[in-house]
């Protein structure tokens, strides 16, 4: 009989980004896009941001972490083709206009699948060029 | 600068971008206990449930994996690693259960 996992799963609890200018990504991270700083254990090279119920951690390639994962992120053959946040309202023209504020572009939006079924979202890159969704709540329309 | 027009709930999905997908399915699914829950075989896009959040799978040679040119090397990733709340935790249940199926720990 095959045996069932001894857990149940709550869902995601953080991701963690490779990076190489840590400045640039906690500005985009925390002054644009509105997280928080959470913890920053330097001698780890991991800087924690929230994002709302969540962590994104941010690791410098040059710290003791990051080192493990060898070089700084290629162009291509990376191994996150993107992640994805919830936000609580989704206004299309003002996240336009809020973001535009920041010169950040958004690359594509649409109605898009997710964890809480389909909804309106955007991409956009960070600064290192990680593609970043914003997704906000569920259309009942379109569920 | 203006405030942020939203307030941040949490993540909601990552996409892994796979080069085996049946093997990773296997990972996924039957040793963790993901469920499948859509696949768009159009844009080679395969998701899994996690709980209250998805995790979807994008092998390198369907369109929308193909978007991140080759496939993903031994290093220089974006990404260093996620993490799945799961309850309870006990290490050597999930030691048993997982190894059983053919998944290997690593010392962390």
């Amino acid at each position: 009989m095959t045996r069932q996992p001894p857990f149940q799963m709550h869902g995601l609890d953080h991701l963690v980004i490779r990076c190489v200018d840590l400045d640039a990504m906690r500005r985009f991270y925390c002054d644009v896009l509105g997280c928080t700083v959470d913890r920053h254990n330097k001698e780890f090279g991991l800087f924690q941001v929230r994002a709302g119920a969540h962590l994104i951690d941010l690791v410098p390639i040059d710290g003791m972490l990051g080192k493990k994962g060898g070089p700084a992120p290629y162009k291509d053959g990376l191994n996150l083709d993107h992640f994805a946040i919830q936000i609580d309202s989704f206004d299309e023209d003002e996240l336009r206009s809020y973001l535009g504020e920041h010169n950040i572009q958004i690359v594509e939006s649409g109605p898009r699948y997710g964890a809480e079924g389909t909804g309106p979202s955007i991409y956009m890159l960070d600064p290192e060029g990680n593609t970043v969704e914003l997704k906000g709540p569920p259309d009942p329309a379109l569920n | 600068m203006s405030k942020q027009p939203y307030a941040m709930k949490g993540l909601d999905h990552v996409v892994i971008r796979c080069i085996d997908l049946t093997s990773m399915l296997h990972f996924y699914c039957d040793v963790l206990g993901c469920t499948l829950e859509d696949e768009d075989k159009e844009l080679g896009l395969y998701q899994v449930r996690a709980g209250d959040h998805l995790i979807d799978l994008a092998p390198v040679e369907e369109p929308m994996g193909a978007h991140g040119g080759p496939a993903p090397g031994r290093d220089g990733h974006n990404m260093h690693h996620f993490a799945i709340q799961v309850e309870p935790f006990d290490d050597d249940a999930i030691r048993i259960a997982s190894s059983s199926k053919g998944s290997t720990w690593i010392a962390k």
